[in-house]
Parts: C-alpha cells; structure tokens; sequence
C-alpha cells in the first residue's frame, strides 16, 4: 500500500546510528547539544487527479500517484547545537525527506552563527529558515504544531523558505509588553520538482514586529525578493512573436521578478483553549499574480488531548493579457490564438482558488511524543494547481477533497 | 513503565484540582539571595527563557526539575499555564530554530535546594513541605 523507497531506511539508519553516539558525548553538556524530532505520517487524498504534496518542491504525493502516501509528511530532523561562549552559538540542522527528486537525502536546513550582542540584541551569519508566517521556521517540527501541517492556503504564499545571508532580532520586555524586531537579508536558490528548474531568489530581504502581552500575540510582516526561475516552454513560445510576443513574456515570467509579501497575525493560548489567525498577501508582476490567503482556526486541550479546527481560505488572481490578433500577421493567427488559449490555461493550472475545512485530533500519548489524526475538507472553486503536483488532465475546475492524515510526531 | 507514567499523566490532567490540593510548589531562590517579591508572569518569563534577568539586574538563572516529575508539571501548570506537552511542544519550537535550551533539571527538591545554596542566580521550585533555612520562598503576588 505504501511505497517506501529503500534510501529512507538507509538514511535514516545512519542518523539513528549516530544519534547515541553523539548524544552520549554532548547531550548532556550545555556546551554541545544534540536533538532531533521527526514525523511519520500516512495521508490519503479522495482527489484521484491530483496529489496532494506538503512542500510545493515535492514533486508527488497523495491521491493520484498513491492512494495513501507516506511521502507527504513523513521526515527526520537532527540538529546539533555548539555553545562555545555564553554569547556566541552556532546551529547545524539536517532534514531528510521526500525530496525534488524523489529521494530521501539530507538537505541543510540550517546551518548559522549567532552571537548575542547583548541580553536584547542577536545578529545571525548563515542559514537561516525565514520567519514569515509565525509558524514558518518551525512548520517541519510535526510536534511543535497542533495541526498535522501549517494552512497551505497561507504558508504556500512565500516561494522559497530559507536564506542564506545575515539577520538580526532585538527584543525588549516592557512593563506589560514585549516587543520583537527581527530582520534579515540573503538569497537562496531552491531547486523545484522535476520540470521547474531551480528558483533563484535574490536580494531577499524582511521585517517583522511582534507584540506580546501575556498569553497574546500580534506580529506584522514584510518580505520582499526578486524570482528568477520555472523557464516555461509556453512562455517561451511567445519569443516567435516578436515585441508584442516579448512584451507578453516579461509580463508573466518569472525573471528578477519583484515579489511582495505582507502577513498579519494574532494568536490567544492561555493555556486550555486558543485561537489563531493569518493573514497573507502576496503580490508580483508575473504569472503567479496577486495571491491572498488567510485562516482562523481554535482548540481546546484535555488532558492529554488537543481537539481543533481551522478554515482557510487561499485566492489568486491574475489578469489573462495574451497576444492581440489584430496586430499578428495573418498567417500566424492561428498560432497565435492557440497560444493565448494556453496561456489563459497555464494561468488557470497555476493558480489557487479554494477553501478547507479541518478537523483534528491530537494525543500526547508520550512525553516526546504525538499521535494525530485530522480531516481535511476542500472544496476547489476553480482548477487551484498552484497547491498540487501531478495534476491531470482529469482534474475538473471546482469539486471537493477529503484528506485523511495520520502523523506520529516526536521530538528526542 | 512508561504505560504506568502515561496513565499517571492522564489521572493529572484529569484531576488537575486534586493534584493542586496535594502538593503546594513554591519558587525559590537561595537564602543569600536579596530577591524577595516576582510577579507570577516573571516567574513564567524566566523559565520560558523570555527573561534572563531579575528585576535588579542581576543575571537569572532557572533551574528544572526532572520531566515527568509532579513538581513540575504543577510549577507550569500553576505559573505558566501551561500542561507538561505544551511546555515541551514550546521549547521544540525554540531548540529547532537554535534560540535556546531548556533550563537545565534536576532530580528533586532536595538537589534543588543543593543547587540554589551554592549559587543565588538560581531560582527553582520546590514542595512548600519541603522549604528550610537554605532557600528563600518568593512572593508573587
């Protein structure tokens, strides 16, 4: 039922097998500390014309390639952290998961010096996971969230997750109030499924500001980079028809395109119940258009257990200006207007129009352990391909997705 | 064993009330210490690792006690609000973006008070029973 290729035991063994060894000599030193979490994680889609992928950079999961995947949310972090001065520490993460090219192999998902210039102000040298959305850096730690994974509709609005440059973080603790500045600066080059190419983003920069007074949270953000990446060989068919065919090109590629992302957000835990918002919007002159998402979802612990619900909403929109008939030459109009039939259809298969609807459970059954089970309900009002791998022509705007999961989330 | 634990920790989170009446924790800091007074939210802040520092400015150092031990899970529940896999779940989200350990723990009160007399940066919890001359109780008003 599942297909499990044979590289994830293989990889996994080996970091399990040096785990004990290095957690012997450095777990319990302050100095050197050794951890990891992981998932293990089944999902099955009702969408037989689609698969369902976690990471926009997988490139298959559940529904049309399996019938239950343990590809989606399946994965093992190990993460070793040095202290060699109270204010200078240095952090090494390792994910293994399901990847670009649908193997399990190790990538580098953060790998920084940071070093406190005082008790409030911290600059950091690396790697870095951007902190867009509150949950942004944490959001492969299964069991840091309540949810089996972060809302898609908002958390796919940011193109890349990780920057390789310098950050900073000052915060401050007023008499009721603390306050958060963060801010980075970097570039990354993330490589796509099989077909996409490498995203290259650059001259990435963002600032945040959080706002905490008790057991509330508010956080505004800003991120902006410039894309380059997914050469299309639809768009690049556009090249034949000169300056109106350049012009129609540059207005959806994606070359140093400028892309702009705002999030607001506002969290409530006092402890035996919460609720959580997101707000995102993300704009570019390309294909990918204007996108906003956003969800609000609740819980209420019991014990052991935590019950939630969340609804998201996540739309884009993009206007169809393809080639105009009157100014191509006669002979070509046919080309030309099969080409503008693709493009509105391209458009169409890359964007997002839809809601879900979820339903979960979560038991902390062990004290670094977590078994969960949620229901996911979306209802597509349009094609929605931007979220989806693997979409087939079968795939009907409009229609409805159950999605069952079922993740064991640990931390050691 | 770890059957045993699990049942133990669901009877806790069920009978929160109950547990509460059985065993009183209180903060502490060493005798030496000229700390006297914390508000219940400082009290949280320095053993979240929000604070690093008491309110005269000296450095603040919190000292756990072992995971799963009732102690604790009654300190978070009583300062912070928080139940044993929220605390947990808290700190994977700090450890997993390098921002910091969790206090380091010790096995009971007794190590506690051991600790906290020979350093008055510390600031641990222990069983009101179990206060003597070595250790000052905070008042959090």
């Amino acid at each position: 039922m599942f297909r499990l290729k044979h590289s994830i035991p293989a990889g996994m063994a080996c970091i399990a097998l040096a785990a004990p060894a290095l957690a012997a000599d450095a777990g319990t030193s302050d100095r050197y500390t050794f951890g990891g979490f992981g998932t293990f994680g089944v999902v099955h889609s009702s969408e037989d014309q689609a698969d369902f992928v976690s990471e926009l950079w997988q490139p298959d999961g559940a529904g049309y390639t399996q019938d239950w995947s343990a590809d989606v949310d399946t994965r093992l972090g190990v993460q070793f952290t040095a202290r060699p001065t109270p204010k200078l520490s240095a952090v090494v993460q390792v994910i293994v998961q399901h990847d670009h090219d649908g193997t399990y192999s190790p990538q580098l998902e953060w790998a920084n010096l940071n070093y406190n210039l005082t008790d409030n102000f911290s600059v950091r040298a690396g790697r870095i996971v951007l902190p867009v959305f509150a949950a942004s850096d944490t959001r492969k730690v299964g069991y840091a969230q309540p949810w089996a994974r972060p809302p898609r509709e908002v958390y796919m609005l940011m193109p890349t997750s990780s920057s390789d440059g310098a950050s900073f973080r000052y915060r401050f603790n007023g008499a009721h109030y603390a306050h958060t500045v963060e801010g980075n600066y970097g570039r990354n080059n993330l490589v796509g499924p099989p077909g996409f190419g490498t995203i290259r983003s650059r001259d990435m920069w963002g600032l945040s500001y959080t706002l905490e007074r008790g057991h509330f949270n508010a956080r505004v953000a800003h991120q902006q980079l410039r894309v380059t990446g997914g050469s299309s060989l639809l768009l690049e068919a556009f090249r034949q028809f000169d300056a109106q065919g350049d012009a129609v090109l540059a207005r959806y590629e994606l070359r140093d395109t400028p892309y702009y992302l705002d999030v607001l957000g506002v969290s409530y835990d006092p402890g035996s119940w919460f609720v959580s918002g997101e707000l995102g919007y993300a704009d570019s002159d390309s294909f990918l258009g204007s996108t906003s998402g956003w969800y609000v979802g609740a819980g209420r612990r019991f014990g052991p257990f935590t019950a939630y619900v969340n609804h998201a909403d996540g739309k884009s929109s993009v206007d169809v200006v393809g080639l105009d008939l009157s100014q191509v030459s006669p002979s070509l109009t046919g080309v030309a207007a099969g080409l503008n039939a693709a493009l509105a259809g391209f458009i169409d298969t890359s964007g997002i129009d839809q809601t879900t609807d979820i339903i979960g459970v979560r038991w902390d059954f062990a004290s670094s352990a977590a078994l969960k089970l949620q229901l996911d309900h979306t209802r597509r009002n349009d094609l929605s391909g931007r979220v989806y791998r693997q979409v087939q022509p079968g795939l009907k705007p409009g229609g409805d997705m159950t999605l069952i999961s079922i993740a064991m989330d640990f931390v050691f | 064993m770890k059957i045993s634990k699990r049942v133990t920790w669901m009877l806790l989170g069920l009978g929160l009330g109950m547990t509460a009446a059985q065993a009183e924790v209180v903060p502490v800091v060493s005798a030496k210490s000229s700390l006297a007074v914390l508000t219940r939210n400082q009290v949280a802040d320095i053993f979240l690792g929000r604070l690093n520092r008491f309110p005269d400015g000296s450095p603040a150092v919190p000292l756990d006690q072992a995971e799963g031990s009732v102690a604790r899970s009654e300190f978070y529940n009583r300062y912070a609000g928080m139940s044993s896999p929220q605390v947990k779940a808290f700190w994977a989200k700090i450890i997993f973006t390098g921002r910091g350990q969790p206090p380091r723990a010790v096995a009971n009160d007794d190590e506690v008070k051991k600790m906290l007399a020979a350093n008055p940066r510390l600031i641990g919890y222990i069983d009101q029973k179990m206060v003597d001359s070595s250790v000052k109780v905070l008042v959090v008003p």
